[in-house]
């Protein structure tokens, strides 16, 4: 959908269409999920954060002024509210247990305004080999712990986590701002 | 990051690090910046990946604006928290990557509007309809008092109905113990390869790469797959796979095997004389006159030999390799068809009868090899085919004709040959097929590590490729001495140790192995 089409349905919605806003979500939500997911690096926030931007959306709808640039705002809105999170997490008094998470919470809140172009994603993934794109499937379309996949592939998992990292780096550097998916 | 580090990341995503695991690396990372950074970044676009390859959430956009009628008069933050505390109060503590990353799947506000009850409880935690059981979880108990104990790396779901109970086991294995049902309270599970219907028993379920093992402790348990469907009984096993549901014996001998090889290439085709007297390598003795008398002489003080052998370590049998003789080996490994035995060896095939009575007469179980494929001629050379469609049948076949002649009950069965490709190789279905055709005898199927160490064996052998209990471990043969290390791993997975009871060092080896199995 385009952007003067989702200004349609912001302005329906700001007029108190549940439905035009429901289908603003519907738009809207994964992009703005993976928007969240490429900033955290705890993946319990993502879901949370995203949750609570698309609340805020409605609340501050009215605020919108339709100039093409909707999804933009909603990120804004996510952005913001992570930043509260990474926040509120990173300086919580660590208990043992919260202690990594708060560590990687201030490592995330000092990255948060790169711009990792996330929208190359999708196009850096198809430009994987077929070996690392299965592999990628595997761990993260399907979920497959890296033990289960370690004995699914009859490979070590340590083998496995080298290569899961090699294709990390690879996508990183696909979508980095001088990256090479062009 | 070092390979060691990247796998202490996968398994941080995992949810698997144990406290003391994540403590330590929480320090390493306050004290290392660079590694904190690498680590950070890595972990974002981890989740970056996972969030690209979700399937679209159908039920964001109704659950946002379920949320937002319940907001009043509470914040949207705490709105969010509340609805997701009620359906997975364990969200807020996610120590799982996979338990955080599968709560999109599983959070539908339709539970919470509705008030529907929990299902199944965990400590501190109550699972709702549909949940998937965070990863971190690995107890169940429900409301009549059934348990369910998660191994790690399962992923387990939940059903919608709490009288009529329903687990979907995706991965991994549990062990349940379900109270009688009664008054229309059920309670089953599902997995990728077949269901089972409980009233009341404690039955253990696990899922393998392409099939699900279903083992009944007590009571009886109905596991239905394809059009298969089987009642199994307590102290029974059932795989279920390819649409079929088939009984698994377990073979309780653990005592040692011989492997006795009685024939083998002599030299390549080409460095033969056509006047050799032994063209099929008969004990790999070149002198050998194998047209006469002489030949029988030999295998019989061979045999002699062996039978002490094997009593001395109280073994269960022995398998006889090569008898089609070795004057093809080199073109097609052991040909493993014991039907082509009277044209390839007739030498052999006139003294088998008595030399296979000779051994069960000592008390031992026989054995041979059997091959998948179909063994040609070729003008003057060989050929293998295999079909797999008519690779289990081909296998059944020299399997019945070796158990009526022989009464053989061992069978190795290869997969690999000089010349076979990867496709070559037997599929696993077709070799469940034939392990539920034979149920009585022990089937050792051969794989490619197998032929290298003992150690691939055990791992190729032991696991779910074959049916538990069919496993075996082949020691190294020639000049290979097992090692302690080899002996005491091979006890820890109750394999059966097989080995050259023409080579001393093996023998010695485990007949001063205290702790094997006695007879």
């Amino acid at each position: 959908m385009d952007a003067d089409a989702l200004d349609q349905l912001a302005i329906a919605a700001q007029g108190g269409d549940r439905a035009a806003f429901q289908r603003l979500v519907e738009e809207l939500h994964q992009d703005l999920r993976i928007f969240v997911a490429v900033r955290t690096s705890a993946a319990d926030q993502v879901e949370e954060v995203v949750q609570t931007a698309l609340i805020a959306t409605w609340r501050l709808l009215p605020r919108y002024e339709p100039r093409g640039t909707l999804t933009a705002w909603v990120k804004g809105i996510a952005l913001n509210h992570l930043r509260k999170v990474l926040s509120s997490r990173a300086r919580t008094p660590l208990a043992p247990l919260d202690a990594l998470d708060g560590v990687l919470a201030r490592e995330d809140e000092a990255d948060l305004d790169e711009d990792p172009r996330t929208e190359r994603l999708r196009h850096c993934l198809e430009h994987l080999n077929d070996q690392s794109r299965e592999l990628v499937e595997l761990r993260y379309r399907d979920e497959i712990s890296l033990d289960a996949l370690a004995a699914r592939l009859g490979r070590s998992a340590g083998t496995l986590a080298v290569h899961l990292h090699r294709v990390r780096k690879a996508l990183r550097d696909c979508i980095a701002p001088n990256g090479t998916s062009s | 990051m070092t390979p060691d580090d990247l796998e202490l990341l996968e398994r941080l995503r995992d949810g698997t690090l144990a406290a003391a695991t994540r403590d330590g690396l929480a320090r390493r990372l306050i004290q290392d910046p660079a590694l904190r950074a690498e680590m950070a970044r890595d972990l974002r676009l981890g989740n970056a990946l996972r969030a690209v390859a979700l399937a679209r959430d159908p039920q964001v956009a109704q659950r946002t604006l379920a949320l937002i009628d319940a907001e009043q008069p509470v914040s949207s933050q705490r709105a969010v928290a509340r609805v997701m505390a009620s359906i997975a109060p364990w969200w807020r503590q996610p120590r799982t990557w996979i338990a955080a990353a599968s709560l999109a799947a599983v959070i539908t506000i339709s539970f919470w509007l509705t008030a529907q009850p929990a299902i199944a409880w965990s400590d501190g935690a109550a699972l709702f309809p549909g949940a998937t059981v965070p990863a971190d979880v690995h107890e169940l108990r429900f409301a009549d008092g059934s348990t369910v104990i998660i191994a790690p790396s399962s992923r387990v779901r939940l059903g919608d109905d709490a009288q009529r109970k329903h687990l979907y086991l995706d991965t991994g294995s549990i062990d349940a113990h379900v109270t009688t049902q009664r008054d229309g309270a059920s309670f089953s599970v599902s997995t990728p390869y077949g269901d089972a219907d409980v009233r009341g028993t404690r039955f253990q379920v696990a899922v393998a790469d392409d099939s699900s093992i279903v083992s009944v402790s007590e009571g009886r348990v109905d596991v239905r797959h394809g059009d298969d469907a089987v009642s199994v009984a307590a102290g029974e096993r059932v795989v279920a796979a390819d649409q079929h549901v088939l009984p698994m014996v377990a073979w309780k001998d653990r005592r040692p095997l011989g492997r006795l090889v009685v024939a083998g290439p002599l030299g390549p085709p080409e460095r033969r004389f056509t006047n050799d007297p032994n063209p099929n390598g008969w004990l790999f003795e070149p002198t050998l006159d194998a047209h006469s008398a002489t030949l029988a002489q030999h295998l019989e003080a061979t045999l002699a030999q062996t039978v002490t052998t094997l009593r001395s370590v109280g073994a269960q049998g022995v398998l006889l390799y090569g008898i089609e003789g070795g004057a093809h080996h080199y073109r097609t490994g052991f040909v493993g068809d014991p039907r082509r035995v009277p044209e390839l060896a007739p030498e052999f095939d006139a003294l088998a009868d008595s030399l296979f009575a000779r051994l069960r007469a000592a008390g031992l179980a026989t054995g041979v090899t059997v091959s998948p494929w179909r063994l040609e001629r070729l003008g003057a050379t060989w050929q293998q085919t295999l079909d797999p469609a008519t690779c289990a049948a081909e296998l059944d076949g020299k399997i019945a004709y070796a158990r009526k002649r022989w009464g053989c009950t061992l069978f190795y069965v290869n997969r690999t040959a000089p010349n076979a490709t990867a496709s070559d190789r037997i599929p696993d279905s077709a070799l469940r097929l034939v392990a539920a055709h034979h149920p009585d005898v022990l089937l050792i199927i051969e794989d490619a590590s197998a032929a290298q160490s003992a150690v691939g064996a055990a791992q190729a052998l032991g696991g779910n490729r074959v049916p538990a209990g069919r496993a075996v471990i082949r020691l190294p043969w020639f000049q290979a001495k097992p090692t302690p290390d080899s002996l005491t791993a091979a006890r820890a997975a109750k394999d059966i140790l097989m080995f050259d009871p023409q080579v001393q060092e093996q023998a010695d080896a485990i007949r001063g192995d205290q702790q094997l199995p006695v007879p």
